[in-house]
């Protein structure tokens, strides 16, 4: 058999423009925007409570509830640690020059503190975690205060070109293991299901806890994006875009029909290998398809393997099942480099995960 | 890249990724008129018997990691409207962003500089053809697999055709980690975190970068092979 480059357009590769399967993929054009400053706030001074409050009638909603920045700036992440009182919460606002009170950044990367740490400390770290697995709620609440003493330090107000504050995880910063999912909602009902999330994950991990253990030592990662909506991609006349088949974020029927336009991503992170971390992975999956079934909204696995990782510490490839929403296990394997397309088609997706422990 | 065998296809699945590929083709020949305008074979491989010696000659060369081209020139600008989520609508607001988008140049052909360019329409006026919306194509950026998102960010800012208010060019929002590569990264579909507002002089899609892309070079099975491709019966 012989091989060929073809360059194809997108109105005809929409089964292809995620998780290509095993072809070769050697170049892509991708839209771009023209680029834009932003300035990207931290605040570890909102208490998670307020953060993720049920949402309330409009006219009396908290000024700082996760939903009243991101109608605001539309760009917002939380990083929280549930077994502590603090949230890292970033908020992200396109600006047309420097506010006064912002520091200028002329690089990205510039929370220095949540990828310095090496791999012999990381490794340390998380022996210990998972020696005294009794020390985690000391751990968290260590790493908010570390963040928050660090953020204060220099990074809390942070204005450049848009990549300097996007950037900020590196190939240094200590690997964990995650379980996410993209919930397709409407964006009306974000603040809820926020809010919902979080309950239910305390709930569970307390009450783990009261049977003495402790299978999230990392944080829980909350972002908000847009679906994957061919209508606003641009094509040629007379031709129409396709929305990504095997995409985390696919714009389907089901989305038409009631109404999602916004995705809510729930990472919840620990080290590799944390005693009971799949059968709370698993029982935190079940709790997200029974909230988010019918028209409430749907669940995409992302990744979550037993223990799904894309790469463990030392960065090699391994063999993994993926699960998909069906609870069916899917055999994929990765590879140590990431440079073309290595998975099979699926919904689940899977993410390296990159993630600040704050030393 | 790395030596040819990390990157064939896995020998249980040969078939059915090949076939992904090569299906890609056909429907864009069978469902579209202008097929042979979208399609364009940017370089082939002399003819070997051994599969992975083409693969090895289509991946050689620069190493895969460069950025191949920025095709963007600001000379003409339209607005289209784009739909809003609910949230705004609630508000009594309207639910309309102006966007504003760049028709391109070299994109075209009518650059001779663009010549690995794909050539997926003739003519700058393509986009308008029947478009009430005067939609324009936008800048775009051909990347090569290989390359990082640090790379891809750093060569867009440094363009100087963008009229935003910082140089170059950018996206409404990249996973946080700069080291993943651009294969990587539409493999997985990663994303930011970015959700349209009014007010905003953004206007595009805010779901994963796999929605971004407007074409991609695979490599494919020969259609003119001495060995037909494999048949899917789905």
């Amino acid at each position: 058999m012989r091989f060929v480059s073809s360059t194809v357009a997108k109105v005809t590769i929409e089964h292809s423009l995620a998780h290509l399967g095993r072809a070769f993929l050697l170049d892509a054009t991708l839209e771009v925007i023209d680029n834009y400053n932003m300035r990207c706030q931290s605040f570890v001074d909102i208490s998670p409570n307020v953060l993720f409050q049920a949402p309330t009638p409009e006219s009396s909603n908290g000024h700082e509830s996760l939903m009243t920045f991101l109608q605001t700036t539309g760009r917002a992440e939380v990083l929280w640690y549930p077994l502590s009182d603090k949230a890292w919460l970033k908020v992200w606002t396109v600006t047309k020059s420097k506010p006064h009170t912002s520091t200028a950044v002329k690089l990205p990367y510039n929370y220095p503190f949540s990828h310095n740490m090496s791999k012999f400390q990381g490794l340390f770290l998380k022996t210990v975690i998972q020696l005294w697995p009794s020390l985690t709620p000391r751990f968290s609440r260590m790493c908010t205060d570390v963040i928050a003493a660090n953020l204060l330090r220099s990074a809390s107000d942070l204005s450049g070109p848009s990549k300097n504050s996007f950037l900020y995880a590196r190939e240094t910063t200590t690997r964990l293991t995650m379980s996410g999912h993209a919930v397709h909602i409407r964006r009306l009902d974000i603040q809820a299901a926020v809010h919902d999330f979080t309950v239910k994950i305390s709930a569970l991990l307390k009450a783990y806890a009261n049977n003495s253990r402790w299978p999230i030592n990392g944080p829980v990662e909350i972002r908000v994006t847009g679906l994957d909506d061919p209508s606003t991609v641009v094509v040629g006349s007379g031709m129409a875009a396709q929305s990504p088949t095997a995409s985390s974020l696919v714009f389907d029927n089901l989305c038409t029909k009631h109404g999602w336009d916004v995705a809510v991503w729930f990472n919840v992170l620990t080290f590799p290998g944390t005693k009971a971390s799949n059968e709370f992975y698993t029982e935190l999956e079940s709790c997200l398809q029974e909230r988010f079934s019918g028209d409430r909204g749907r669940p995409l696995c992302r990744n979550g393997r037993k223990g799904g990782v894309i790469r463990n510490q030392r960065g090699r490839g391994r063999t993994r099942s993926l699960w998909r929403p069906s609870g069916k296990p899917l055999r994929l394997h990765t590879r140590q480099v990431i440079g073309t397309s290595t998975y099979g088609q699926c919904q689940s997706t899977t993410d390296m995960t990159s993630l600040p422990i704050p030393f | 890249l790395v030596d040819t065998d990390t990157w064939l296809p896995h020998r249980g699945n040969r078939g059915k990724s090949v076939f992904s590929a090569k299906f890609s083709c056909r429907l864009a020949q069978t469902q579209h008129p202008h097929a042979e305008d979208e399609i364009e074979t940017l370089w082939l491989p002399e003819r070997h018997s051994d599969s992975s010696e083409d693969i090895r000659k289509l991946v050689t060369g620069d190493q895969g990691t460069s950025i191949v081209d920025l095709y963007a020139e600001n000379r003409e600008r339209s607005r289209r409207c784009m739909r809003m989520g609910q949230a705004e609508q609630l508000h009594g607001q309207t639910a309309r962003l102006d966007a504003r988008f760049f028709s391109i140049n070299g994109y075209f052909g009518d650059d001779s500089s663009h010549k690995s360019s794909p050539r997926r329409h003739h003519g700058t006026s393509s986009f308008n053809d029947n478009d009430s919306k005067g939609r324009q194509p936008p800048p775009m950026a051909k990347v090569q697999s290989g390359a990082t998102i640090d790379a891809l960010m750093n060569f867009l800012e440094q363009q100087s055709r963008g009229k935003g208010t910082a140089p170059g060019y950018s996206f409404p929002h990249i996973p946080a980690a700069g080291n993943l590569t651009i294969g990587g990264v539409l493999a997985v579909n990663r994303h930011g975190t970015a959700i349209p507002v009014l007010g905003e002089d953004i206007c595009t899609s805010y779901g994963s970068l796999s929605n971004r892309i407007l074409a991609f070079t695979a490599v494919v099975t020969d259609p003119d092979g001495a060995t037909p491709p494999p048949v899917c019966d789905s």
